[in-house]
């Protein structure tokens, strides 16, 4: 889902650039006030992994494709601060030396897969656990990231639309239709790895977790 | 509180983080898991690329039905590994899977650069300068 240059009208491509760094800086000084140091080379690992992936289109029907984007397993394994800040290092090294997204509309592109991915998908996983306990984690985990997928492929359409490119309703019925197909193989990486990786369920209980720490 | 190691300080960092009502899973420590996820990570990105559909995705192909797919811009520049092939190299397998591993390669540097200043220091390691 990687816009090309061309595609957005100057006013949405200031826009979206404005929005995509204030949500880079935001996400780097809440990464700062959070990050403990064994994180670093985890967040650097699934960086590389949501890299690779990406490049794994996988036919959805007729001749179409589709691609893991990784706002959602980013943001629920190391919060969508953090999720904002991997993604856009995904972005911008695939605008940069690959050609893959243009550079007018690389704010958009932060704005769209990265930062609504990470908060939609982050959003969503958390409401699912809150809703049901923290039973389910796997279905909750797959709905997060097919949301978030689609979520920000209506990103996607609206500004394709406020660019006059085409109407809205056409532009999202044609968006979301489509990445709610890809929005399925999202969810099955993204329950998969999840489950690999997830050491123990949530901590839903911040009273005991502060009890932990002030034993220490 | 005098000597606290970096397992201790990620206890204090995810009980801060619950605090601010974060919700989160705790993620593995254990070395194993981490080398299957590098691994999976190089065999995607150096062999499995290669086999990736070639069709158009979602965005491609919602642009070519309603006739906006040519407003694309042909780049005005060359960037150092177009369309994920590494020029000059004339092995389709080969030209795919090593621009993947690059790719993955950078993107584990760039994110280790980054975030390595932005994390909580263990104590013990400043005390000894």
């Amino acid at each position: 889902m990687h816009i090309p240059d061309g595609f957005l009208d100057a006013k949405a491509c200031i826009a979206t650039g404005a929005l995509g760094a204030g949500a880079i800086a935001y996400g780097l000084k809440k990464t700062k006030m959070t990050l403990a140091r064994p994180e670093v080379p985890k967040i650097a690992l699934i960086g590389a992994f949501i890299f690779a992936a990406q490049m794994l289109n996988f036919p959805v029907s007729g001749a179409t494709s589709g691609h893991f984007l990784g706002g959602a397993l980013a943001s629920i394994l190391f919060g969508p601060a953090v999720g904002v800040v991997i993604m856009s290092a995904v972005l911008i090294v695939q605008a940069l030396v690959f050609q893959d997204g243009g550079l007018t509309v690389l704010g958009a592109n932060i704005f769209c897969t990265g930062v609504i991915g990470s908060y939609v998908g982050y959003g969503v996983y958390r409401l699912g656990l809150t809703l049901l306990r923290g039973k389910a984690t796997k279905v909750v985990t797959f709905l997060a990231a097919w949301c978030s997928i689609v979520a920000a492929s209506c990103a996607v359409a609206v500004l394709l639309a406020w660019s006059g490119t085409f109407p809205l309703n056409v532009a999202l019925t044609a968006m979301a239709g489509w990445h709610s197909l890809i929005g399925i193989g999202e969810g099955l990486v993204t329950a998969l790895v999840v489950a690999y990786l997830a050491e123990r369920n949530v901590t839903f209980d911040s009273a005991s977790a502060s009890k932990e720490a002030s034993a220490v | 509180m005098s000597m606290r190691d970096p397992v201790n300080e990620t206890k204090e960092r995810s009980a801060e983080r619950a605090d601010t009502g974060d919700v989160r899973v705790e993620v593995t420590g254990k070395k194993r898991k981490w080398l299957v996820m590098a691994i999976v990570t190089l065999l995607a990105a150096g062999i499995v690329s290669y086999f990736a559909s070639p069709h158009p995705d979602g965005l491609e192909r919602v642009a070519e039905d309603h006739g906006f797919l040519e407003k694309a811009n042909e780049p005005s520049w060359t960037a150092w590994i177009p369309d994920y092939e590494i020029p000059g190299i004339s092995s389709p397998m080969l030209k795919v899977g090593l621009a993947g591993v690059i790719g993955a390669a950078i993107l584990f540097g760039v994110l280790y650069a980054i975030s390595r200043p932005l994390s909580a220091k263990p104590r013990e390691e400043g005390r000894r300068e």
